[in-house]
């Protein structure tokens, strides 16, 4: 029996007589793979865009030479220069800046301050204009000066001599666009949101005075880049980071490892209930089918040709489905990815502009040959099981119960859910996946398909219970649906599985959400006592602000209804990110507040709040006091030191205490304002903190601010109720794109349900001949299996919901430590459970209307005489 | 040899026979005509583009003092026009070593900033000149190759012959500096004055063509002379520049101190 004429007779006919299931099966796979594309799309882009920008802003240079935020003094370039085998020593002056009123990271842009007498020797530029750049003499005069790249001005209307306003350290600014870049060279860098400005210009504009951020090095041809790197190591000391740019590259791409495979596995979700579809829609097919499996067996066909059969039927689907998914991918990569990398921006306190979204014909090419395999594999359990169908066992008419074979394997399918599950709660709990990656992504995956294997179960657990509970209800429909429930375990369990993983990611996902949400609400409620925040344009929240000078502070604390602090006190904070043992942290550097602030602003974890914060402003040696992830990165305890790169060399700080901060996932570390400037020469402030005077509104005290000096310095003020609402849209913004995750994952759940219920629909026709024939109504069959939908939506969603928020608070408390470096408390996301179980109503309900609209319209007969 | 043309064409020699001469010979001869001991001169720079019709005019004094070795220079220019760049100042000093350097003077922010030699090859003012073409080129740079000798191009010097004379420089410093691989210099055979040079970019190409008339006496005494009008064009990228020279002065007594960093950031 050729399989050629097996496939056109018999496999391609069923597809024609059912072409809702294979549409449905299509869909299926199409989102499951759209979702898994698109963050694959978004993964690569964002490390492409991030390779690109560190090239592109290296150039020519083979070192680059820094000492963290707050920059370096000039005078080191010198000594640079003057290192054996320097050739050129290129400075720079980086500052992040913000178009007038910005509220949003998206609104701002990377400033390269570069000395344009010097900087081709390191960095290409290509402008439209090439004359104004070569014209240095008008370029460089001019404190205004500013050069955009032309994808940056085409966005905001902008052209040649054009004026742009930029909140600057010394309010906002107006300069004059006097060059524009194409889209080459150094312009490639930051997605093109970045302008030049000479370094004199950037300096005064942003409180970088004599003051360098980074220095590129080109050697001397035939220097030995290992000596250089030492020389110059040992020439400027330890405050100083002298890296090669694919070190640097490396590094962030490290950092971005472990969060893009969080993204990846929550992708790997929706295709997963995309094959768990297939799967479900051929074991279905062939439970339909057994009669007709039987027949040909007994005419000849092989096992390998009914493995063959089912595996060609899936093999079109998957193919189809995988091509349409390439295209939904690439266009929700293209809805997603700004998400993404807000996400990113508030995950690392970096942003990572994407500056083209790639999707390569080679991608586009594997995806569909994995998305068919995949389609295929998961088609190749139950194709086995077919060939397995004895001849003569296939003719019996028993479909609908349970064989002994059956049961074993079902028990089995328990076990194995169990044990996966068991496996995955120790190695989240002791962090197996440290030990090597695999096992990290054997764990990830094992807790779906433990929940898919195990979660059934629970399910006919509960319907027992209920029946239990139901024989009580005088409602004979309900309890005919809870009986068919139960009868066909099989059946059953396919739907369950197909809506339940979608449910159990929504709850997951939003275990997570909801615990980063309230630890970090409770702990601003607990440290943000003030009642006002004074900043610049930008996002207060991750301090991805503009920084201030601090002699604002001065006229600040004049403006009438600010309560004043008293001697010796301040106002300021200035939050930097720092590399600690090459792992991106913050500094949180805290001017000593007015008293009546009682320390409240330091979550200090078991010790006296007041007299551990009161040291780290006493006169001695430096102090710090630092997060239990800090601790946990460092292996640090209180009581150690830590020794921290400052421009000024290596400097030991007491641990007096842990806090507890949010500011980074790898650790936070505080410092008075006082001990920063000194080691760090920074005077910049990130944002002001004050209260009111008792007898002002908050609305009195922003008028009187702006008023006075806002204009003048460009100042924001914001209440303690908005600075939380920004923290509020923060979380949201981070977690925007698992909505999407969820969407994906509950559509094809839909669809899965959808399509098994269909079919059982189908295989049941006799049955509900025979119900019709006993006398009961259309409008009843309709109810019965509109019921059995309903039911296996609610079980489905108390299962996903329970097994949802025990692997949830897995995620929270062991795997995102381990991953991201989050210490993050879990909390039960109560909310997501009424949406939850509405959701899976929703979708029990919508996926069991046509079923049950089709098993009405049956006729008797026709039903009876079913094969 | 891209500062030899441009050097060349300041200043000329006396009246000499070039017949029988090599091609460094007539360089020497060259060098030295051209080699005013000091001379002051107002000066007008237009930079434009062929395909935009667009152009831009500057105007600077000019001071040019050869140094006590007797052989290099410092220059100082200090622009009046446009509002803009008023008042900056640029200070070449001609070393022996082949490095010049090359200070800009920004009175908006009161600072001095050092043009690297890297980046001396770069346009000057925004001009198709370079930093290196405005300073003074040597005969020791290059290493020159007679060609042939034909009628002088440009109406102006028709009825002279010219030298065409290949000059390659002698080092990957001096290449890397000036930015040129081989320049052709077109040398009057009377006075030695350069009137016209081609030059070639790292690649190989022809980029390049400078063009000088107004060729006139500025020095009696001695016998030297300029080109007053100069024109330089981009074959690339259709930019070209046009300088200028007017109220000429010639060994009025410029003090070595007007050549100093200090005197550069004085501004009137």
């Amino acid at each position: 029996m050729r399989l050629y004429n097996v496939f056109r007779f018999i496999g391609l006919r069923h597809i024609q007589a059912r072409p809702s299931r294979a549409i449905l099966t299509t869909l299926g796979v199409a989102f499951g793979i759209s979702l898994y594309v698109a963050i694959s799309i978004i993964n690569h882009s964002t490390k492409n865009s991030l390779r690109d920008s560190i090239e592109a802003v290296s150039g020519k240079a083979k070192l680059s030479i820094a000492a963290g935020v707050a920059g370096f003094a000039e005078e080191k370039l010198e000594v640079i220069r003057n290192t054996p085998g320097v050739k050129v020593a290129v400075p720079m002056v980086e500052s992040r800046a913000f178009f007038e009123g910005a509220t949003e990271s998206s609104d701002g842009l990377q400033i390269m301050g570069v000395d344009l007498l010097q900087e081709t020797s390191v960095r290409t530029y290509k402008a439209t204009d090439q004359r104004i750049i070569d014209d240095p003499l008008t370029f460089l005069n001019q404190a205004d000066s500013i050069i955009l790249t032309k994808a940056l001005a085409e966005k905001r209307g902008l052209h040649l001599d054009s004026k742009i306003k930029l909140s600057t350290a010394v309010g906002v600014k107006e300069f004059t666009i006097r060059g524009l870049l194409e889209p080459e060279g150094a312009a490639r860098a930051y997605g093109g949101s970045l302008a030049i400005m000479d370094i004199d210009g950037a300096r005064m504009s942003f409180g970088k005075e004599n003051k360098l951020d980074r220095v590129d090095i080109v050697p001397i041809e035939g220097t030995a880049l290992d000596g250089l790197e030492s020389r110059l190591k040992s020439t400027l000391g330890d405050g100083f980071n002298v890296e090669r740019p694919e070190t640097q590259s490396a590094q962030m791409e490290k950092m971005l490892d472990s969060y893009q495979m969080i993204l990846t596995f929550f992708s790997s979700l929706a295709l997963l209930v995309g094959l768990f579809l297939v799967m479900n829609s051929i074991s279905v097919a062939i439970a339909e089918r057994k009669k007709e499996i039987g027949t040909l067996r007994a005419l000849g066909a092989t096992r390998f040709l009914m493995v063959t059969l089912f595996v060609t039927e899936v093999f079109g689907v998957g193919m189809i489905g995988s091509i349409l998914g390439c295209f939904l991918g690439k266009g929700l990569a293209y809805r997603l990815s700004s998400q993404v990398s807000a996400s990113v921006a508030a995950q690392f306190q970096t942003r990572i502009e994407i500056a083209k979204l790639e999707f390569t014909n080679e991608q586009i090419l594997f995806t569909i040959v994995a998305g068919t395999l995949a389609a295929v594999l998961s088609a190749l359990v139950p194709a086995l099981k077919a060939a397995t169908i004895h001849p003569l066992e296939s003719m019996k008419r028993h479909a609908e119960s349970m064989d002994a074979a059956d049961e074993k394997r079902s028990q089995l399918q328990v076990l194995a859910g169990l044990g996966l599950l068991i496996f995955m709660s120790f190695s989240m709990i002791y962090s197996w996946g440290k030990i090597w990656i695999g096992i990290d992504l054997v764990t990830k995956a094992s807790s779906v398909l433990g929940a898919a294997l195990f979660g059934p179960f629970l399910v006919f657990i509960l319907l027992k219970i209920f029946r239990k509970a139901g024989r009580l209800l005088s409602f004979p429909i309900l309890r005919l649906s809870q009986e068919n429930l139960m009868r066909s375990r099989r059946r059953t369990s396919a739907n369950v599985m197909a809506l339940m993983v979608g449910l159990f990611l929504v709850m997951l996902i939003s275990s997570v959400r909801s615990s980063f949400h309230d630890t970090l609400t409770h702990w601003l409620d607990q440290i943000f006592v003030a009642d006002i925040m004074v900043g610049s344009n930008g996002r207060f929240i991750n301090g991805d602000v503009q920084p201030l000078k601090e002699e604002i502070q001065e006229e600040l604390l004049k403006v009438p209804g600010i309560r004043p602090i008293g001697e010796n006190r301040g106002c300021a904070s200035r939050l930097v990110p720092i590399y600690y043992e090459g792992k991106k942290m913050a500094i949180k550097a805290i001017d000593h507040y007015a008293d009546f602030y009682q320390y409240q602003n330091f979550p200090i974890q078991g010790a006296d709040r007041i007299e551990t914060a009161k040291k780290l402003y006493e006169p001695g040696e430096p102090k710090t006091l630092v997060s239990r992830g800090f601790m946990m990165n460092s292996g640090k305890k209180v009581g150690d030191t830590v020794e921290l790169n400052t421009p000024k060399g290596k400097i030991a700080f007491k641990i007096i205490g842990e806090i507890t901060d949010y500011a980074s996932s790898q650790g936070v570390i505080y410092l008075s304002r006082s001990d920063y400037r000194k080691y760090w020469d920074d005077h910049l402030v990130t944002v002001f903190v004050l209260s009111i005077l008792p007898g002002y509104t908050f609305e009195q005290v922003r008028s009187n601010i702006a008023a006075s000096i806002g204009r003048k310095w460009n100042l924001v003020t914001i209440s303690n109720r908005e600075f939380k609402d920004q923290m509020q849209s923060a979380i949201d913004r981070t977690f925007a794109y698992t909505k999407a995750i969820e969407y994906i994952a509950l559509l094809v759940g839909l669809l899965g349900l959808l399509n098994t219920l269909l079919i059982s629909v189908m295989e049941r026709t006799r049955e509900i001949g025979m119900l019709r024939a006993l006398g009961a109504t259309r409008n009843q069959v309709s109810k019965m299996i509109f019921f059995e939908a309903i039911l296996q939506g609610f079980f489905g969603a108390v299962v996903a919901i329970i097994l949802g928020s025990y692997v949830g608070r897995l995620f929270v408390e062991y795997a995102l430590t381990t991953s991201l470096g989050w210490i993050i408390e879990y909390h039960f996301p109560k909310q997501s459970v009424l949406t939850t179980i509405v959701t899976g109503l929703i979708v029990a309900g919508i996926a069991g209307f046509i079923p049950a609209r089709r098993a009405a319209q049956l006729e008797i007969t026709e039903a009876l005489d079913y094969e | 040899m891209n500062k030899n043309i441009v050097l060349a064409l300041l200043t000329l020699p006396s009246l000499t026979f070039a017949a029988g001469l090599s091609a460094k010979d007539i360089m020497i001869k060259n060098e030295e005509a051209r080699r005013v001991a000091e001379f002051e001169s107002h000066a007008k720079l237009t930079s434009g583009n062929d395909a935009d019709k667009s152009e831009k005019l500057k105007e600077f004094t000019f001071w040019r003092k050869v140094q006590a070795d007797g052989i290099h220079n410092s220059t100082l220019t200090r622009f009046h026009s446009p509002a803009e760049v008023r008042n900056e100042g640029i200070l070449i000093i001609e070393n022996a070593n082949g490095k010049n350097d090359v200070l800009l003077y920004l009175p908006n922010f009161k600072k001095t900033r050092r043009v690297e030699s890297q980046q001396q090859s770069g346009s000057f003012m925004g001009s198709v000149f370079s930093y290196s073409d405005i300073a003074t080129p040597h005969v020791d740079d290059y290493q020159y190759k007679t060609l042939r000798d034909e009628k002088c191009p440009g109406s102006e010097h028709a009825q002279f012959k010219c030298s065409v004379i290949e000059a390659i420089p002698s080092s990957d410093d001096i290449r890397e500096r000036t930015g040129y691989s081989k320049s052709m210099v077109w040398v009057r055979q009377d006075n030695f004055m350069a009137v016209k040079g081609e030059y070639y970019n790292l690649e190989g190409e022809l980029f390049k063509r400078l063009e000088a008339s107004q060729v006139k006496i500025i020095d009696a005494k001695n016998k030297k002379w300029l080109a007053h009008f100069l024109t330089i064009n981009n074959l690339k990228s259709h930019d070209f520049t046009r300088l200028e020279f007017s109220k000429v002065k010639a060994n009025g007594g410029i003090p070595s101190s007007v050549f100093t960093q200090q005197n550069l950031q004085k501004v009137n």
